[in-house]
């Protein structure tokens, strides 16, 4: 039992410095926007450092499917490269994990006009 | 369909878990004053560490799926690597040693006050500290400190109730009453500081006074408005119902155990809050929370 209080204080002194709550800050292409060129990257900026842990895109009425590769490492900024896209609207759709062990999915939409 | 799921699984394994818990503590501390109650409070206590195994169990399981969105990442090597590298996994393996510790530490043989048990019940309450909000807050060594304080208490107190129910079933009057006082004594001294401690969780997470208006600050108020109405109870507990079943009322045993069981069933309702609370939403402004994210973004859908 005398070492019951000795447990509690490793528990304790485990917690070191740690990572806030990730939220999604900005994304390129932005949210709703319409572009007139095919562009090479999807960049998800955070507000801390976060895992991406699933990614999908899908044109307008098509099936989405997985991009990759991504980081295998948090990332405060994520950079991904996304395939040749047609004229067309899309959907891109993923899921984070921050350092709290929380998954926060997102998406956003955008248009290229050619 | 694959976040509700975890959601309940969450909800469940947190109602398990601090039942686990507060058993553990309860026998530790009680086993002594305890006659023909003992053999089925410790097998209680043993099953709910059981069903807390089984339950987490499920969590680790299905960890990658949540993570990835889809049932494909159950099989996927990269996904459930990816799982076991989170806090949440860290903190999951921990609670599952600890549930696994107070199912040993229960078993037929095992004296009190059953080290093992508490020693387990000690390692889940310390698991709750490894993820969640308190983890990703720079004041994170007072908010674990605080964590620790609140869920201890908590689980001791919900934890108890259920061997209390069989201990006022079983027992004759004069234990069950020694017993009942026993709990009291204690009750009396922790039961604010589930308060005290949770107020200054709040105070420490929530950015502003705003934040009690957003999501994850009005389930925060449920939680004290449940809170407040089990104190009466307890209250109801503590100064009617007690003395009655001392003073041999015919009627005490049952009134007595009835409003236990409400009291038990409240604090389910305010853990399946919390398991909202914690899992789904940020105490950080409403465009930052997971469920305010998955809205916004199906709004635009």
């Amino acid at each position: 039992m005398r070492l019951l209080p000795g447990l509690v204080c490793v528990l304790v002194a485990s917690a070191g410095a740690a990572l806030a709550h990730a939220h999604l800050e900005k994304t390129t292409p932005a949210d709703g926007s319409v572009i007139t060129a095919a562009p090479p990257n999807l960049v998800l900026e955070f507000s801390e450092r976060a895992q991406l842990a699933a990614l999908w895109i899908a044109a307008d009425g098509g099936s989405r499917r997985k991009l990759t590769p991504w980081p295998q490492q948090a990332e405060q900024r994520i950079v991904v490269a996304l395939p040749n896209l047609a004229p067309g609207s899309y959907l891109v759709s993923w899921r984070v994990v921050g350092a709290d062990g929380h998954v926060v999915p997102g998406q956003i939409r955008f248009t290229l006009t050619r | 369909m694959i976040d509700g799921a975890w959601l309940v699984l969450r909800a469940a394994g947190l109602v398990l878990s601090m039942q686990a818990i507060g058993a553990a503590l309860f026998i530790a501390r009680v086993a002594r004053q305890l006659d023909r109650s003992m053999a089925m409070v410790r097998t209680g206590g043993q099953r709910a560490a059981l069903a807390a195994l089984a339950v987490l169990a499920a969590q680790l399981l299905i960890g990658p799926v949540e993570l990835a969105g889809e049932a494909a990442a159950l099989v996927d090597r990269f996904e459930v690597r990816l799982f076991l590298t989170t806090s949440a996994a860290a903190s999951l393996l921990t609670r599952f040693a600890g549930a696994a510790c107070v199912v040993a530490g229960l078993r037929t043989g095992a004296r009190a006050p059953y080290p093992l048990a508490v020693a387990g019940s000690i390692l889940m309450i310390g698991s709750f500290t490894l993820t969640g909000h308190t983890v990703a807050q720079p004041l994170r060594l007072p908010l674990a400190s605080l964590l620790l304080v609140h869920v201890t208490v908590v689980g001791f107190w919900f934890g108890a109730l259920r061997p209390l129910r069989q201990v006022v079933a079983l027992e004759c009057t004069a234990v069950a009453s020694a017993v009942l006082t026993t709990f009291s004594a204690l009750a009396v001294w922790l039961v604010p500081v589930i308060a005290l401690a949770g107020a200054a969780i709040a105070v420490l997470l929530l950015p502003d006074v705003g934040g009690l208006l957003r999501p994850y600050g009005l389930l925060l108020l449920t939680k004290i408005a449940l809170f407040a109405l089990l104190m009466g109870l307890a209250a109801l507990n503590r100064l009617r119902l007690s003395p009655a079943l001392a003073a041999g009322s015919g009627t005490a045993p049952e009134s007595l155990r009835r409003s236990i069981a409400v009291e038990w069933g409240l604090i389910c309702v305010v853990l399946a809050v919390t398991a909202v609370m914690s899992g789904d939403f940020s105490p950080a402004p409403a465009q930052h929370s997971r469920q305010s994210a998955a809205s916004a973004a199906s709004a635009r859908a």
